[in-house]
């Protein structure tokens, strides 16, 4: 287990555990998140095949410390630390291995743009998710209102952002906020049947498919049509042609 | 004249592609040159045709690969040099071909019905409008074989649903009735009331003349 800022990083097997760690209610001290270094070697190690992303505890992370937020910086060493959270974000977002947040308790505010960024989204029915940024005169500064927009689309993105109200676990599966409610009691065992199904399968597979899938993001249509193909092409040689080595 | 197992047919301004590769329309080679040859077809007789139905003569709309088929063009070429691009020059000429359907100056409509997984539901993907029979049962499988969709899936699936990533690195398959709650598909009918609706749909859009429904799809255009 390894520290780095509010976050703790544990290796179980091919599971990488990216934790959110300031209990208990995991608030965030500092915009940056994360050196970008140091999750970058979490993330890329060899060993590692689903990333499972949660807070420690009984939430998930309900945003950033205010406090702690307009302490010692300014405004360009904010806006700087802004950027620096931004782009570990986009790491996350990025991640050639399938990020899968659970999500218990409070997930607001930057704890929901972390979340955002993950993959897939399971939660408790005990969750509660926002963007509470309006009632402090803030808005989201870590992309997490185009994210939630992509998610869920406008309607709810311009409601949530602009009322700060919370929404509630029903919701946010109607919503597409999250794939899967399970009862508090069970989410664990739930999630990590869901963890399971991913985990079982190929790495090249699972990297290869989630690139492709991110690839509407920085690639003109037609460009990562064929890419999808080039990958394509490179899964089913791996999976053939050790077939025909012994004709 | 050999029997083929994809066919176009021109009827009075709807056009229909007929998938007839009994008992699945699983697609081998044989009939995704079929598939190519109806779509080239259906592209020279376009003239007049208003909209186009994708339909199956089977029970099934279409259970995806043969990856037996697959494992045979490979080792087949093994003994050759560049067996890896060949294929992909093959991967390349199915996933246009669905894309050709995607940007046709008129609109497609897949009637789905039984089994539509992995390129039968990208062939699925490539139409404009999707319904299903209730018991139709959806989904990119492909990971379950150590593969990924490559025909456009991972793609358009995401162009659909923020649920992309979970449906195709589960390899989960879904019902209708899923589909259309993640606006997969339009409508969810009866078995028997699959292919009325579509003609119904399709109808519909050809009571209109042809130069608005072109220009309705052109400023959907996906180039």
């Amino acid at each position: 287990m390894t520290r780095c800022g509010n976050f703790i990083w544990k290796k179980k097997k091919e599971l990488g555990h990216l934790i959110i760690s300031n209990p208990p209610q995991n608030k965030i001290t500092s915009p940056r998140l994360i050196e970008v270094e140091q999750l970058q070697q979490w993330i890329d190690d060899n060993e590692i095949k689903v990333i499972l992303l949660y807070g420690d505890g009984r939430n998930f992370s309900a945003g950033a410390d205010l406090d702690t937020l307009r302490q010692n910086r300014s405004e360009q060493q904010l806006s700087q630390d802004l950027a620096h959270g931004r782009k570990i974000i986009e790491i996350i977002e990025f991640s050639p291995k399938p990020v899968i947040a659970i999500i218990d308790g409070v997930c607001m505010g930057a704890g929901l743009e972390i979340a955002l960024a993950s993959h897939i989204r399971v939660c408790s029915d005990r969750a509660l998710f926002g963007f509470p940024e309006i009632n402090h005169s803030l808005i989201p500064g870590l992309g997490g209102i185009k994210r939630l927009n992509k998610t869920v689309g406008e309607s709810w993105t311009v409601q949530m952002t602009l009322t700060g109200e919370l929404i509630t676990p029903k919701e946010a599966e109607r919503i597409n906020l999250v794939s899967h409610v399970f009862p508090k009691e069970r989410l664990w065992d739930s999630a990590m049947g869901l963890v399971n199904k991913i985990s079982s399968k190929n790495s090249q597979a699972l990297i290869y498919a989630q690139r492709s899938i991110k690839n509407l993001k920085n690639l003109p249509l037609k460009d990562a049509l064929d890419e999808e193909c080039r990958l394509f092409a490179e899964l089913v040689a791996g999976e053939f042609e050790k077939v025909g080595e012994t004709v | 004249m050999a029997h083929k197992t994809v066919y176009w047919k021109k009827e009075n301004t709807l056009g229909f592609i007929i998938l007839n590769h009994l008992p699945s329309n699983r697609m081998n080679r044989g009939f995704l040159e079929d598939l190519f040859d109806a779509i080239d077809l259906a592209d020279k007789e376009l003239e007049g045709v208003k909209a186009i139905i994708i339909q199956s003569s089977c029970r099934h709309f279409s259970s995806g690969a043969d990856l037996d088929d697959i494992k045979q063009f490979i080792t087949e070429g093994i003994v050759q040099e560049d067996t890896q691009l060949c294929f992909l020059e093959n991967v390349y000429r199915s996933s246009r071909a669905f894309t050709r359907l995607k940007n046709f100056p008129v609109p497609v409509i897949a009637a789905v019905s039984g089994v539509c997984i992995g390129s039968g539901f990208e062939l699925a993907l490539a139409a404009h409008i999707r319904i299903a029979e209730k018991n139709a049962t959806l989904g990119l499988p492909e990971l379950t074989w150590n593969l990924m969709p490559g025909c456009g899936g991972t793609l358009r699936l995401s162009q659909l649903t923020s649920q992309a990533s979970r449906y195709i690195l589960t390899a989960e398959t879904f019902t209708a009735k899923e589909a259309f709650q993640q606006g997969l598909i339009n409508r969810i009918v009866k078995k028997q009331d699959l292919l009325p609706t579509a003609w119904d749909i399709a109808e519909k859009i050809a009571a209109h003349p042809i130069s608005r429904i072109k220009e309705v799809m052109k400023q959907l255009s996906h180039e």
